[in-house]
């Protein structure tokens, strides 16, 4: 648990210092970088190392002769796999949290009837009551995979406070120091 | 209230574009750059207006045994013709868009009337309409209220040009509080629009997967790449697709699980 906080502070820094996430790996004869974005977009390079590619080498050729390529790619890819897991902790948490909230609400407001149910008194009313609930229940999933996404808004906001924020307080470290 | 309801509704569409796609790209480079992307915006259009110039300048070079000579215009104007904004303001994104544009449509013609030899013609169509597409975009992103403080200050427009080099250099060399004041403010989907476009550059793009939310699943392949598969690339394509949708999967969990909580907290007595 504590090296998912470790990994997921990591990839926050990364994210907040240069607006995405990336792993590099090199091998015999050329570079593996990926890049992530918070949306969940990637790009993927495939670079010639500098000194093959000035022969006139084609790329196809390098890669398929490389011996380290396929092992590079394992280790680049767990990385950055790693690194998109963290990011997933701020929206999970706080869902969680929001959850705990939502409970103790919810508990305070039914305490009547969470009770009466406790005492194994079920009615019909009780039971209507519930309809509504496992309905909502089968719809939610679906209306998420539509309208879900909107509330990663919210997320990106936060951090985007935190980037401007931290580049304020840089900011005036410079001008005091000039000062 | 309801004058900017056509911008809005565009804003949330493509902002609901972006949350509900994912796009996975493999591209092959010519070589690695040492020096890493700046992060402020308006050092980033520089770069990829830089980038755009250079491969316009190039791609000229590569065409022009075969109309340059014979069409002075066209070898000074569209693909190797010197850049009137050397800058990176709205102007010289609309420049570098007409030369892509120009040029786009001389290769067209040359290639319909077989004056030009047939490898490679397409992708360098393609090049060229990826750059007047990306220009355009940014020109709309510059052109919107509030992005550009240069553009809505009188006295600072007076002083400063973007569309000018000696001003990007000016503001390349400005206290931190100083570049602050002119830097574009952009929301959080332009800024990623300018990052990619600037990451992509004018790089060859090998498989290009797009997932939409519905279903709908797009998967483009390069001419080259299809001719010549190479396995390597294949594989870890398909690696960055599967991190890319666990990804997405874990947060449409997160979603779900809050909409279930806030259901469960409206539930009726």
């Amino acid at each position: 648990m504590k090296n998912r906080y470790l990994q997921a502070l990591q990839a926050y820094r990364e994210l907040i210092h240069s607006g995405g996430i990336q792993s590099t790996a090199e091998s015999e004869n050329v570079f593996i970088d990926i890049r992530g974005n918070i949306t969940g977009d990637i790009l993927l390079f495939i670079v010639p190392k500098n000194k093959i590619a000035a022969n006139g080498i084609d790329i196809v050729e390098l890669i398929r002769s490389d011996t380290t390529l396929e092992q590079e790619r394992i280790v680049v890819i767990e990385s950055f796999r790693q690194k998109f897991k963290g990011l997933t902790l701020i929206p999970e948490s706080l869902v969680w949290m929001l959850g705990i909230s939502f409970s103790i609400i919810y508990t305070y407001w039914n305490f009547d009837s969470i009770l009466t149910l406790f005492s194994g008194k079920w009615g019909v009313s009780g039971i209507l009551s519930l309809l509504p609930l496992l309905l909502l229940s089968v719809i939610t999933p679906l209306l998420g995979k539509y309208f879900g996404f909107n509330l990663l808004k919210p997320i990106l906001a936060i951090i985007s406070s935190i980037y401007r924020l931290i580049r304020l307080i840089r900011n005036r470290k410079v001008e005091e120091s000039q000062g | 209230m309801f004058v900017n309801k056509k911008k809005l509704e565009e804003q949330i569409s493509t902002t609901l574009y972006d949350l509900t796609h994912l796009e996975i790209n493999t591209i092959i480079k010519d070589e690695m750059s040492a020096s890493k992307a700046p992060a402020s915006p308006r050092l980033l259009l520089h770069n990829l207006a830089g980038k755009y110039d250079q491969k316009l300048v190039s791609m000229g070079d590569k065409y022009s045994h075969y109309f340059g000579a014979s069409n002075q215009a066209n070898d000074e104007n569209l693909f190797r013709g010197f850049r009137v904004k050397d800058g990176s303001g709205y102007e010289s994104f609309k420049e570098l868009s007409d030369r892509a544009k120009e040029a786009g449509l001389l290769l067209k013609a040359s290639k319909e009337r077989g004056l030009l030899p047939e490898d490679q013609i397409d992708a360098d169509i393609m090049m060229l309409k990826r750059i007047e597409t990306i220009s355009n975009d940014v020109r709309r992103i510059l052109i919107m209220d509030g992005v550009d403080p240069v553009k809505d200050d009188p006295v600072k427009n007076a002083t400063f040009n973007f569309d000018e080099k000696e001003s990007i250099e000016k503001f390349r060399i400005m206290t931190s509080r100083e570049a602050d004041t002119y830097e574009l403010n952009l929301d959080l989907r332009q800024l990623l629009v300018i990052k990619k476009a600037n990451d992509i550059g004018t790089e060859k793009v090998v498989l290009q997967t797009v997932i939409g939310m519905d279903g709908d699943v797009t998967t483009r392949i390069s001419k080259a790449f299809a001719d010549q598969p190479v396995t390597f690339i294949n594989a870890i394509h398909q690696d960055a697709i599967g991190i890319s949708v666990d990804f997405w999967k874990t947060l449409i969990n997160v979603v779900v699980k809050l909409g279930t909580h806030i259901i469960g907290l409206l539930n009726p007595k």
